[in-house]
């Protein structure tokens, strides 16, 4: 069974170079090859759920497989089946690429889950931040320049945060650096690589108000350039402050303030901006935006309930953010892009709905549920401000969503002049039907199961070292 | 491996017995998840251009049918002196966090599950001239309703802010899609209130979990925990703001006007009817049952809301020219009354205010509902062209007329003897909250009077437009209305032959309500004076 | 005998349509009232304990400990008749019987008049239900059906401006009185726990807690509550006001049959609100004194017929309270049935008083009573029933104060200047009626003055007749031995004497006026009642300017104020989203190189040994 652990990760890998390789052949159309590239991480997430049980270590450490490393695995490979089943290829540049790409990203997140040192944090991060880079530079050179030199900054950000630390505890090493940290003192000289490190992170992630280039290039690029930006970017990039914050939490001076002040702009700042714009991309963006907050939040209780529910919200924020702008394809310009999907595209309307009401935290779904484990540990922890503070952001995510809500399912479709405009109808394929459906089902059931979900997001929390 | 293991963790639900004969343990979930399987199989249903409209009207009415059938039997059935829960539902949910899916009924919540019963089958009847996108409309009207329902079963906070929530987005989406002119702001401030509202029993509910430990929110355990009287009080005021936006009482009723006025029938009745009523429930279900202490510091705040939203609503009542504007001010009276009786804690004024929510409930919607359809018929809601109405359409004269006795708790309206309760209950403890509540009434009567007046008997006006009586349709759901006011006012303790102690067919509301009445009103019972007479 | 006018009215409101058959029914309902009233009245004669019947309504327990009486609740119809309800039953079936008999006939030209007959029904239950009443929630109930179908008679010309403005006024004035009775009835619950009459009095002192604070409350509400409906001053003006607007059958039925009904739960009620202390009952015994008196002498002032008429009989009602409050004040209870037998008298002549006087209006085509005249001559039966009915009001008290008022104590003073007043008021109608010349107006030929219908004449002469007859029978001890059950000695002659001499004096004195200049006397009344009114319209406009313009305008502002509020709050969130979509479209590098060159220069400052 330990032989199975990396399997996933292989069969990701595999999955991107074949569709690269495939992409050099002959220009002819391959309608079977969104479903081939599902099927990769599809048999990737079976073996995973069926052998990522196996506790191992392996390089001396350099990744584990542990329950922290199995839930992100899942989430992310889910995340990443539902957003190529759901997305319109005729809207994307290159598919071939865009498949490859996004698989890498799931691959960089999978890093990410199961290193055990800097290095494989910042490489997975990496790794999947430059697929994202990738995919914009598709459709946008400019703002993937953009994209690329921010990303650096965050980058450098993130280095010299580690850098610091390592020279704090003299490890790399996450266990060894959890171990030292728990003799050294909350001070200036710590905190401020700490500060940076988790600025970087917040970049990474688009945690407002650092947004700057993440938000640009969500709503300039190809539908699934922006779910792999704003979600599987950005759930790496939480993946990575996971652990960070794990290793700190003997010193939470050090971190903890900050990251409740970084939450609440974010949960109120997205909630209010999603409510303000009309465009229904940058509506998920900023949805997204708040949920962040949210998971932030949960990063700042810096004890275990509070991470294994800011892990819980993870894999729900994962599977909408990442999905969200590809399930939304071309009907995402403008107020009335979306009038009249319920009626023209059943599942898919479905599947937007559900989304946008699960990064806004309406009940019953994943996200609420996420947002509700969070707000019972910020409680416990006597937060209340930030969890009333939080609320607020909620009630304005739940307005904008509804507003979408309301042009899915009330509003006319457009005629076809309009339509021509920009908001362009998703291609119906059997494929894409069936992955709203799942989308649907996964958003759903994420409640429903929530239980086992949770259980096992707080085993993971449990293995970062937290009691 | 893990599929194996998160299937395995979902564990089934086992029978309750002692619930008399009827002992489904799903009775429960059924009333809440069936309308949400039926809205969405409704959806899964084809209906090209609208052809099976009516269908989905007549799956919409016989699944509220069905529900009201369940719940009769289980009514029926109900234990009327068992303390407990009844119909109890029980299973673990987020166990790490200690929410669980634990519902159940005692008597005040078999009565509001009566009462969101008969007020889902009129809604259902009062939307049966919708015309547009049919499918949603009902799709929504049933989530609503299965929301509404979750809120009264839930004996869990974690459940109850999950269906206090969820109630919100279909009436929104419902007032937008098929409301008035004003619908906008009618559905943004119904988001806004109810939202703040939701946000406010989650600040309460999580202040009482981090208080108690963060063990469970499960009201057996968060609502029997011994917190500090600084903890309750923050619980209770936020308990208040909570029920204040939903019953609503002033200030935080800005919703009430625009949604009353401009929602469609159906939503209105629903709202005015059973989602509203849940702000009182919640006060008597949380703060009454589970936090005495401040209960009895904000009794006198509590009190005083009561008071001022029964005057202003009449008040408001007595100068505007619209008469649903009117007549939404005026469902407002009722919850006001209701919440005296939180106020006044003594147990009967507690009854009184369990028997108030289900009278309030049926009387706020049938006015609301009236006003609606009147000012449908008469083409026209302006009190300055509505006129001399009574000759031309008697059946609605009949109906807003009976509609205003029971908002003032005339004898033979089932608002009576609540209201009796209510001030028989208050006048010790609440004294002057009492006469500010009897002179709101005063109030209330005149402004109803003035409405009676001058649409439904003053001078005809020959400029307005033609009208027409009540159809067949609406006379049904305002009949159902009407008639669940005067059978309750009639029979509170159930029809009985003459001679005879034991009800037939209907055991009685007032029998019903009070299992587990006594438990909530324990806390509350004045000491008894030594040598007290009988 | 309860059920059956609840039958007619149902039957009435759900099945008739025309006129004619909806006044047959309801009085079929009457009819089959008083009858099975006679019956228990004639069952009544042949034993001196009551009737009772008790049937649960409501039984709800609300708690397993504290004091007994509060564990549970329950509403009980206990229906009570002794010789007391049974002979008040029979007279205010009477009432509406002769009522209803003359308004099938002078009413036919009454819009909606299925309502009107279906409420006259829903009245009449209310009535017998509330006189039957031994159970205070219950009296209650039947109390307030009564009171709703009375506004709804005397508001029943809605089409009439005037009428919908006085109809509002009969609801607010006795809806207020009515909401004090259950408060009243509330505040005695909330601290005895009991509902019975006959369980609530034994233990009105035996029960600990209940301070004397509460049961003044518990008196004084009782007392407002039942004064309203009896229409005391100053809360008399739901009848005056509603007299001259109001069809005279509605009229003629609220004073007659609330004025019996109030004072027979007055009676029923005293030994509760006897409970409070001696002051209390001492300022009743002065509120019933001053009202006894200003009613009958605001009487005299201006010209209105029917207004005089309600206040002259709101006199007698007054009289009757004075008279049972103060047998409980002076603790001689055995008298207090007096007042109830003044009332019962008064109330059949105040209808065929306010019927009489409606038709000569009619015919007269006038409400001023200066206009008015020579009705001897042209409509002789309605100005004798007039005449008579006036007389047996005059006399009504004179029998029952002989029995319990002394003439030389204070209260016998207050009541003598009453009984004088009153007496005037209510024969200056009937003279000023019969008497003088009817002048020709514009549009108005005296020579067309007729009568009414023959089928409408009788029932004013006869319920002034039966009026008359109680008022004579007030003065026989054994008639109220009857009633309350207690022997009585007969009243000695000069006393009947002296309190009939007293109307007598007002009566020659009206006589006297009239005969000398009847025109100036009506010019001096008329004169005061402008000043009167000129009164109360500033005083109207002054509680319209400082307490109810204010008010309103407060309301009205909020219910802007709170939707503008709550919209600022939404645009202030708007403003909030825009500000944070601004933040998005910061220059990205710049910004990240500023903040960065920042921590660096943070990190250089905070680490030791780089730049210090």
């Amino acid at each position: 069974m330990r032989n199975f652990v990396f399997v996933p990760e292989a069969l990701v890998v595999a999955g991107a170079l074949a569709i690269l390789l495939l992409a050099r052949g002959r220009r002819r159309s391959r309608p079977w090859l969104p479903a081939a590239a599902a099927a990769f991480p599809l048999v990737a997430l079976a073996v995973e759920l069926w052998a990522g049980a196996t506790l191992a270590t392996y390089f001396g450490g350099a990744l584990v497989q542990d329950r922290f490393a199995l839930f992100a695995k899942a989430a992310v490979l889910l995340a990443a089946v539902l957003a190529i089943a759901v997305t319109d290829w005729s809207e994307e540049d290159a598919p071939p690429i865009g498949m490859a790409t996004i698989l890498l990203a799931a691959f960089g997140v999978m890093v990410v889950a199961s290193s055990g040192d800097f290095v494989g944090l910042w490489a997975g991060l990496e790794l999947a931040a430059a697929a994202g880079v990738v995919h914009v530079s598709l459709r946008r050179t400019d703002l993937a320049l953009g994209l690329l030199v921010t990303g650096g900054v965050a980058s450098a950000l993130v280095l010299v945060g580690l850098a610091f630390v390592y020279a704090t505890t003299g490890s790399a090493d996450l266990t060894a650096v959890r171990h030292a940290m728990g003799t050294v003192a909350p001070t200036l000289p710590l905190a401020i690589p700490v500060l940076l490190l988790l600025g970087g992170l917040a970049v990474r992630a688009g945690l407002m108000p650092f947004q700057f280039a993440r938000v640009p290039a969500g709503l300039a690029t190809s539908p699934l350039g922006a779910g792999m930006v704003v979600g599987l970017v950005a759930a790496a990039a939480l993946t990575v402050a996971l652990k960070v914050a794990a290793l700190l939490t003997p010193l939470p001076a050090v971190f903890s303030p900050y990251l409740m002040a970084a939450a609440a702009v974010a949960m109120v700042g997205g909630g209010a901006a999603a409510l303000a714009t009309r465009s229904p991309r940058a509506r998920i963006v900023y949805l997204a935006a708040g949920q962040v907050g949210w998971i932030a939040a949960g990063l700042a209780t810096h004890y275990r309930v509070g991470m294994g529910a800011a892990l819980f919200l993870v894999g729900a924020f994962a599977l909408a953010a990442t999905t969200g702008p590809a399930v939304m394809a071309g009907a995402d310009t403008g107020e009335f892009a979306l009038a009249g999907m319920g009626l023209l595209r059943p599942a898919r309307a479905a599947a937007i709905a559900l989304v946008f009401l699960s990064l806004a935290g309406a009940p019953p779904l994943a996200g609420f549920f996420g947002e509700f484990a969070v707000a019972a540990a910020l409680a416990q922890s006597g937060a209340f401000w930030l969890l009333a503070l939080g609320l607020l952001g909620a009630v304005m995510s739940v307005g904008a969503a509804v507003g979408t809500l309301r042009a899915i399912y009330l509003q006319s479709p457009p005629d076809e002049s309009r339509r021509a405009a920009g908001a362009r109808l998703p291609v119906l394929t059997r494929l894409s039907s069936l992955g709203a459906v799942a989308l649907c089902i996964a958003i759903a059931g994420y409640g429903v199961f929530a239980n086992p979900i949770l259980g096992l997001a707080n085993q993971g929390a449990e293995a970062l070292g937290l009691r | 491996m893990i599929l194996a293991a998160i299937v395995a963790a979902s564990p089934t639900p086992v029978g309750v017995p002692g619930a008399g004969i009827f002992t489904s343990p799903l009775i429960l979930s059924l009333s809440i998840w069936v309308p949400v399987a039926v809205a969405i199989g409704m959806n899964a249903l084809p209906n090209p251009r609208g052809r099976y409209d009516t269908l989905m009207k007549q799956i919409a009415f016989f699944t509220n049918v069905g529900i009201v059938f369940v719940l009769f039997i289980a009514y029926n059935q109900f234990e009327t002196f068992l303390p407990t829960l009844q119909f109890e539902e029980k299973l673990p949910w987020l166990t790490s966090i200690g929410a669980t899916y634990h519902l159940g009924v005692d008597g005040p919540s078999m009565t509001m599950m009566m009462l969101s019963g008969l007020v889902g089958i009129a809604a259902v009847l009062a939307s049966w001239g919708v015309r547009e996108r049919v499918r949603s409309y009902f799709t929504l009207l049933l989530l609503t309703q299965s929301a509404v329902n979750g809120a009264i079963a839930a004996h869990d906070m974690f459940l109850l802010v999950l269906f206090w929530g969820a109630a919100i987005i279909p009436v929104a989406l419902l007032i937008f899609g098929w409301g008035g002119p004003r619908r906008e702001a009618a559905a943004w401030r119904l988001v806004g209130y109810w939202g703040l509202g939701t946000a406010a029993l989650l600040i309460a509910t999580m202040i009482a979990y981090a208080a108690n430990g963060g063990g469970s929110f499960d009201m057996d355990v968060l609502l029997k925990a011994t917190l500090t009287p600084r903890v309750q009080l923050a619980v209770g005021a936020a308990l208040v703001i909570a029920a204040a936006t939903r019953l609503p009482l002033f200030p935080l009723h800005g919703w009430v006007r625009d949604v009353y006025a401009d929602s469609p029938l159906g939503v209105s009745v629903l709202v005015a009817g059973s989602a509203s009523r849940l702000g009182a429930y919640l006060l008597l279900r949380v703060l009454v049952a589970g936090d005495p202490d401040a209960s009895k510091l904000l009794a006198p705040f509590i009190a005083g809301l009561a008071a001022l939203t029964i005057i202003y609503a009449a008040l408001v009542a007595l100068r505007t020219v619209d008469l649903r504007w009117a007549a939404a001010h005026l469902a407002m009276v009722p919850g006001g009354l209701t919440v005296l009786g939180l106020a006044a804690l003594t147990p009967l004024s507690i009854a009184g205010s369990v028997l108030s929510n289900f009278t309030g409930g049926l009387a706020a919607a049938l006015i609301v509902a009236a006003a609606w359809t009147l000012t449908d018929r008469a083409q026209a809601r302006s009190l300055q062209v509505l006129g001399g109405l009574a000759p031309r359409m008697p059946i609605l004269t009949w109906v807003f007329v009976l509609a205003a006795l029971a908002l003032l708790g005339v004898p033979l309206m089932a608002s009576f003897p609540a209201e009796a309760m209510i001030l028989f209950g208050s006048f010790k403890t609440q004294p002057v909250g009492a006469f500010a509540v009897v002179a709101g009434l005063v109030l209330a009567a005149v402004a109803l009077a003035l409405l009676v007046h001058r649409v439904l008997f003053g001078q005809p006006n020959p400029d307005a437009p033609a009208v027409s009586d009540a159809s067949l349709g609406e006379t049904w759901y305002l009949g159902l209305l009407a008639g669940g006011l005067l059978w309750v006012g009639l029979f509170p303790g159930g029809p009985k032959l003459p001679g005879t102690d034991q009800p037939i067919f209907d055991p009685g509301l007032i029998n019903v309500m009070s299992a587990g009445l006594t438990d909530i009103a324990s806390p509350y019972v004045a000491p008894a004076a030594p040598g007290a007479t009988q | 005998m309860v059920l059956t006018p609840f039958l007619a009215f149902v039957l009435a409101a759900t099945s008739v349509r025309t006129r004619r058959s909806a006044a047959n029914m309801a009085m079929f309902g009457a009819v089959a009232t008083l009858a099975l009233s006679v019956l228990v009245a004639w069952g009544l004669t042949r034993r001196s304990t009551a009737f009772e019947a008790t049937y649960r309504y409501l039984n709800i327990t609300v708690a397993f400990t504290g004091p007994p009486n509060f564990q549970g609740f329950g509403i009980d119809i206990i229906l009570h008749v002794d010789r007391l309800t049974s002979v008040a039953l029979l007279v205010v079936e009477l009432c509406v019987i002769g009522v209803l008999a003359w308004h099938r006939v002078v009413g036919r030209s009454e819009p909606g008049s299925a309502r009107f007959y279906a409420l006259v029904s829903t009245l009449l239950f209310g009535a017998v239900g509330a006189l039957v009443s031994y159970d205070l929630a219950e009296l209650f109930a039947f109390w307030g059906l009564a009171g709703a179908a009375t506004y709804l008679m005397l508001a029943h010309r809605w089409t009439s401006e005037e009428a919908s403005r006085t109809g509002r006024i009969a609801l607010a004035l006795p809806f207020v009185s009515d909401l004090s009775l259950l408060c009243g009835i509330a505040v005695l619950y909330s601290h005895y726990g009991v509902q019975s009459i006959s369980g609530l009095v034994p233990i009105l002192h035996s029960t600990l807690g209940v301070g004397p604070r509460s049961m003044t409350a518990a008196s004084i509400l009782l007392f407002i509550g039942v004064a309203g409906r009896l229409g005391l001053w100053p809360l008399h003006m739901w009848l005056t006001r509603t007299a001259p607007t109001a069809p005279p059958a509605a009229s003629a039925m609220a004073q007659s049959v609330w004025s019996v009904v109030a004072i027979v739960i007055l009676y029923r009620i005293m030994p509760i609100i006897g409970a409070a202390n001696h002051t209390t009952l001492r300022g009743l015994l002065y509120a019933c004194g001053v009202a006894a008196i200003a009613a009958p002498l605001l009487a005299l002032f201006g010209n209105e017929p029917r207004r005089v008429i309600v206040l002259a009989g709101s006199g007698v009602a007054a009289v009757g309270a004075a008279l049972i409050v103060h047998s409980y004040y002076a603790s001689s209870t055995t008298f207090a049935v007096m007042g109830v037998v003044c009332v019962m008298a008064a109330a059949p002549a105040r209808a065929a008083a306010t019927m009489a006087i409606a038709s000569i209006a009619a015919a007269m085509r006038t409400d001023d009573l200066a206009e008015m005249g020579d009705g001897w001559r042209r409509m002789r039966a309605s100005t004798m029933a007039l005449l008579l009915a006036a007389l047996a009001i005059s006399f009504s008290v004179a029998g029952t104060l002989a029995f319990a008022v002394g003439s030389r104590s204070r209260f016998g003073l207050a009541i003598g200047e009453a009984v004088l007043l009153l007496s005037i008021a209510a024969i200056r109608v009937g003279l000023g009626v019969a008497i003088g010349p009817l002048r020709r107006r514009r549009a108005f030929d005296p020579d067309r003055v007729r009568e009414g219908p023959r089928s409408s004449l009788g029932w004013p002469y006869y319920l002034a007749l039966a009026g008359a007859a109680l008022a004579v029978a007030s003065l026989f001890p054994s008639w109220i031995g009857y009633l309350d059950g207690h022997k009585h000695v007969s009243a000695s002659a000069p006393a009947i004497a002296l309190w009939a001499g007293v109307a007598v004096i007002g009566i020659l004195i009206t006589a006297f006026a009239y005969s000398i200049d009847k025109d100036g006397a009506l010019r001096a009344s008329a004169a005061s009642g402008r000043r009167l009114d000129a009164v109360l319209n500033a005083g109207a406009a002054a509680y319209t300017r400082f307490i109810s313009a204010p008010v309103l305008a407060l309301t009205l502002g909020l219910s802007d104020w709170i939707p503008q509020g709550d919209g600022d709050l939404a645009r202030a969130a708007a403003a909030s989203g825009r500000f944070a979509l601004a933040v998005a479209r910061v220059p990205a590098l710049p910004l990240l190189v500023g903040l960065a060159a920042v921590l660096a220069l943070a990190v250089g400052l905070a680490e030791p040994g780089l730049f210090r």
